[in-house]
């Protein structure tokens, strides 16, 4: 039985994505690395392929969702029994990985979300930002019937159910609050543990600050429409 | 004794429909795709030919001007039309997303076996 693969979208992480997985070996040596080369333009594949490990390249840009879905078709084909989805950019901290296995491990639930608003260390953010957060985390909430706070957090952890199920169903468009929502939709229990996140090395956010209004009011449309899909049948099917 | 536009638009619907039959029979045009197309054709003929057909279904629903009927039913099929290739559209992009992954992990399994072999 295989344990755990770390799953790592990257787009043009050339700078950063040598570091994270030093530290992530360093952090859970039994681990598998999965690093999903989003088409970058940059030389991310080689060094990837430099240091032995696993990278999956992409013949064209999907985008966050499409990548994250092919490390987790990964996980499924090889049969690993908890995939964890950490940013290649360096913002996700290793050492907090163990934090996210935990209620998994325990069978407390079958994603865990890793979350920076959950009381443990600061986070700066502008306020057009703090807001949207902040919405999007209320009508989460409401939806799910779980207190969510970081629905935007790409730091996860999945167990096999899960794995399954988004291998099948992961949300191309703004795949990390949809995903919160279908997932809950098909029984899924998602839980949240507070984790320390760094300021980002390099690479900027998916989201500009500009569009951060924008982005939010098609979260919140997209999440309701999510809302109002009904389950998919077989949902928790191995 | 029809009036020049009625030949007109007559010919025009008949030209139509050629175009989408033959660009079927090219497969250039796929079935799936192309009743719609064959469906705004024969709509096209049959108000050409019935003349009336405007003025019927214009006091039938109580628009005063007739034409403004037609108008209408041009916008409706249009915006259809435009539906109908945006979910054909979203289908292929899935399609084409589930491809590039698929290809993605082929490689790397491809990749695998090789260095197993060497």
């Amino acid at each position: 039985m295989k344990s755990i693969a770390v799953i790592i979208p990257a787009y043009n992480e050339s700078k950063s994505i040598a570091d994270v997985i030093a530290e992530i070996k360093d952090a859970i040596p039994d681990s598998k690395i999965v690093v999903v080369n989003d088409c970058s333009t940059d030389n991310t594949e080689q060094v990837v392929k430099g240091l032995g490990e696993t990278v999956l390249s992409l013949p064209h840009n999907l985008g966050i969702g499409g990548a994250v879905q092919t490390g987790l078709r990964y996980a499924r084909d090889n049969g690993y029994q908890i995939a964890v989805q950490v940013d290649g950019d360096g913002q996700h901290i290793a050492g907090e990985i163990e934090k996210l296995e935990g209620p998994i491990k325990k069978g407390e639930a079958d994603v865990v979300i890793g979350s920076r608003f959950l009381g443990v260390g600061e986070f700066k953010s502008t306020f057009a930002r703090r807001v949207g957060i902040k919405l999007i985390s209320m009508v989460n909430s409401i939806l799910t019937s779980t207190k969510i706070t970081d629905n935007t957090s790409g730091f996860r952890a999945y167990n096999r159910n899960a794995i399954s199920f988004l291998s099948e169903h992961y949300p191309q468009d703004y795949p990390e609050p949809v995903a919160v929502v279908e997932l809950h939709r098909n029984k899924f229990k998602i839980a949240e543990v507070p984790v320390l996140m760094r300021e980002r090395q390099g690479g900027t956010s998916s989201i500009g600050a500009i569009s951060s209004i924008y982005y939010m009011i098609k979260v919140l449309v997209a999440s309701t429409i999510a809302f109002s899909r009904s389950p998919v049948s077989k949902s928790k099917g191995e | 004794m029809p009036s020049p536009i009625q030949i007109i638009s007559v010919l025009v619907s008949i030209l139509l429909i050629v175009v989408v039959l033959s660009l079927i029979r090219q497969r250039r045009l796929r079935e799936e795709y192309s009743i719609l197309w064959i469906a705004g054709s024969l709509v096209l003929i049959v108000f050409s030919v019935w003349r009336n057909l405007v003025d019927i279904i214009a006091d039938l629903v109580g628009v005063a001007y007739a034409p403004a009927i037609l108008l209408l039913i041009g916008i409706f099929f249009g915006v259809l039309m435009f539906l109908h290739i945006t979910v054909v559209v979203s289908k292929q992009s899935d399609e084409n997303k589930t491809l590039a992954q698929e290809i993605a992990l082929l490689k790397d399994r491809l990749e695998e076996l090789e260095k197993q072999k060497n």
